[in-house]
């Protein structure tokens, strides 16, 4: 078969033929492949997206006691903390001058005044995003006492809480009485700001003490 | 002289071109259609193994979907505790323990020295080292200022208070937290001798700063 003896109707039919195919072949390719395609795409990544979760929550569930055993020991040291060793929130002057009498007593030291420092303070450092939950609370704390008394004191302190800083300390000689010295103490501990961990460490200090 | 004779006749010719054409023709046409069934099959088998896949996926993932929310929180609360908790900790890694550094003290202080004064001043701020990366914030600090002054007894007492300074910045329980000590003030005191044993005395102010101390 040779084009040039087919005849001019025949040719009109090929042409048509032709322009019919083409435009199939670009109707189906754009409209029904291409966005069977995308959707194909679109589940293959689903899917391997949903299959690795499935991977990933396995391993979780799997590790669930490690877990468990993990927030378990977190929490124990928090509620600790919240109990023992951090201010409360609330009333911090009452919670630092119960803590610095009982202290004091121990070593057998009289505190004369004990009075806060500026209230709860964010760390300047911090303020920037907030993202820390402690601040800073401090009390200064005036007395009079020996030079191995004072050792005694700070001994007893700083072995009491291991979040307690003493930040401030001023030992100065009296001329009248040699072995007494006049102790002006800034002690710190970490308070906690965060609002959300306030309520939880709230909740857990209520746990504790009920 | 070479001499090129062409010994085929010209229908052979054309019968072997006509053939050749023809049977590639339809070779092609057949390695085509394969190729497109083919692939048009392996589509289909990869269309239903994801679509399969994806809903045996989905049906794994609801049978633990319980489990999965509940560690996945205990997992959330643990990472906020141990965040908590490494802060709690920065706390106790930069503090200083005085009670240890006051036995040192005293401990390296001469018979022929008495302390008059000792003062500490502990502050937090921003850290001058770089944070660990770029849209971090800086990370706070201690730093410890000591501040001693005392008086020394006797004619060479200005060598006794060298060797307390040098004293001070090699002793082991200082070490951990002295970056920098110095002696600021060394001076003969003007009633010296008036009043005692005709012994000279001097007083002394001695400066030990801390190194930045981080809460990381």
């Amino acid at each position: 078969m040779n084009i040039q003896n087919l005849s001019k109707e025949h040719k009109q039919y090929f042409a048509l033929g032709g322009i019919v195919v083409i435009t199939s072949i670009f109707a189906v390719g754009n409209f029904v492949l291409m966005p069977m395609k995308a959707k194909w795409t679109n589940a293959r990544t689903e899917f391997e997206a949903l299959r690795s979760n499935v991977v990933q929550a396995r391993r979780m569930v799997k590790n669930e006691r490690n877990i468990q055993a993990k927030l378990a020991e977190s929490n124990n040291v928090l509620q600790r903390a919240a109990g023992e060793f951090l201010p409360d929130t609330y009333n911090p002057l009452s919670w630092a001058t119960q803590k610095m009498y009982t202290q004091s007593r121990i070593v057998g030291v009289e505190i004369a005044s004990v009075s806060e420092v500026g209230g709860p303070i964010l760390l300047q450092a911090q303020t920037k995003d907030g993202h820390r939950a402690f601040g800073s609370y401090s009390v200064r704390v005036i007395t009079e006492c020996s030079f191995e008394q004072l050792k005694a004191l700070v001994h007893a302190m700083e072995e009491s809480n291991p979040y307690l800083s003493i930040t401030g300390l001023t030992v100065d000689s009296r001329q009248n009485k040699p072995d007494e010295h006049s102790i002006n103490m800034v002690i710190e501990w970490p308070i906690c700001l965060n609002t959300i961990a306030i309520e939880k460490f709230a909740e857990k200090k209520e746990v504790n003490h009920g | 002289m070479s001499v090129r004779v062409n010994l085929l006749r010209p229908e052979e010719i054309k019968q072997q071109n006509s053939v050749n054409r023809e049977a590639m023709l339809r070779m092609a046409g057949m390695v085509g259609g394969a190729a497109l069934a083919a692939a048009v099959i392996f589509l289909f088998f990869q269309y239903r193994s994801v679509i399969g896949g994806f809903s045996r996926a989905q049906k794994d993932f609801a049978a633990i979907e319980t489990d999965y929310n509940r560690v996945n929180a205990m997992q959330e609360s643990s990472s906020l505790n141990l965040q908590y908790v490494t802060e709690l900790e920065s706390w106790t890694s930069s503090r200083i323990r005085w009670d240890e550094s006051l036995f040192a003290i005293q401990s390296l202080v001469p018979t022929n020295i008495q302390l008059t004064r000792m003062s500490l001043h502990g502050e937090i701020k921003a850290s001058s080292a770089a944070p660990p990366k770029d849209d971090e914030p800086v990370t706070p600090a201690r730093l410890f200022t000591l501040r001693l002054e005392g008086k020394a007894k006797g004619d060479l007492s200005d060598q006794d208070v060298i060797r307390f300074v040098g004293g001070i910045g090699l002793d082991e329980s200082l070490e951990s937290w002295l970056a920098k000590v110095n002696l600021v003030g060394l001076q003969l005191a003007p009633h010296a001798g008036a009043s005692g044993n005709g012994q000279s005395e001097r007083t002394f102010r001695l400066n030990a700063t801390s190194g930045e101390r981080l809460m990381r």
